[in-house]
């Protein structure tokens, strides 16, 4: 639909991340989907309908998906995107 | 027979859209309608709720001002009917009857004219476009057992309107907190470290 900017950003997963993700797609294959469908936007535009956190998780980027969020840092010059967890909202 | 004077009138639970809130309806409406194939009144029904609850987990923000009770077959809105009805009206939309899935034969709503879907901005189409890409061959039982499930529909009565706004504003202050967690800043910091 050309709203797609010209290049997108590489991204990396750590390994807690992948074992978060994890344990959700065992609870439920939806939210999961929504996950994957997430992160491949993260792809595309990171700054887009997200939040830059202020508080005690301090320069890391978080996304919301369902009850939960996405937290995640962005190396503009390497157009690089490292996803670092995805925790419950309630896991406070 | 009672008599006039006994006759109670029971107040309508549906608030009257303003004019802007009811163009923004339509347009939502027939945005999506345009990115989903076999589109009945059901599945946009559940698919316009799908899209305010995630647009309020993903974005943050409402994506319209509709409201929708709990019904017994999922959540369920008369604006979003009013609106099929206006986009019916002006033409944008009509009905065709084809062989369904589970049925001998099914309506299904179709764009008449592409060019004249109205615009929703970028933020809002690009949204839609993802949503739509998700939940596009999602049948219409699947998409009910989804709506279903959801928070806001799980903490409603039956009957009543689904508080979307209520639901927006605690999802806001359960993000506040969350970025505050020094619990939350530790197990950030263990991925960091690996």
């Amino acid at each position: 639909m050309g709203r797609r900017p010209l290049s997108d950003y590489r991204i990396k997963t750590k390994k807690l991340f992948e074992k978060d993700l994890e344990r959700v797609a065992r609870r439920d294959s939806v939210l999961a989907e929504r996950v994957n469908r997430r992160r491949a936007k993260l792809a595309v535009n990171p700054k887009h309908h997200v939040y830059h956190a202020g508080g005690a998780i301090r320069c890391n980027w978080v996304a919301g998906v369902g009850d939960w969020a996405l937290v995640y840092e962005v190396i503009d010059a390497e157009r690089e995107v490292i996803l670092l967890r995805l925790l419950s909202l309630d896991e406070v | 027979m009672p008599k006039f004077s006994e006759i109670r009138v029971v107040p309508s639970p549906w608030r009257p859209l303003g004019e802007e809130e009811r163009r923004k309806a339509a347009s939502v409406a027939a945005n999506l309608v345009s990115r989903m194939d076999f589109v009945t009144d059901w599945r946009l029904q559940k698919s316009y709720y799908l899209a305010e609850v995630w647009s309020i987990e993903e974005r943050l923000c409402r994506l319209s001002d509709v409201d929708f009770a709990s019904w017994t077959h999922g959540p369920w809105s008369l604006h979003v009917r009013e609106a099929e009805e206006a986009l019916e009206a002006d033409g944008l939309i009509d009905r065709v009857r084809q062989t369904a899935r589970r049925r001998p034969e099914a309506e299904f709503i179709r764009i008449t004219q592409r060019s004249k879907v109205p615009p929703l901005g970028d933020s809002d189409e690009e949204f839609l476009d993802s949503f739509a890409a998700h939940i596009r061959y999602t049948n219409g039982e699947t998409l009910t057992k989804i709506a279903k499930s959801t928070v806001p529909f799980q903490s409603t009565k039956l009957e009543d309107l689904v508080d979307l706004d209520g639901y927006l504003e605690a999802l806001r202050k359960k993000h506040e907190r969350f970025v505050r967690s020094p619990k939350v800043a530790k197990l950030v910091d263990q991925a960091k470290a690996e």
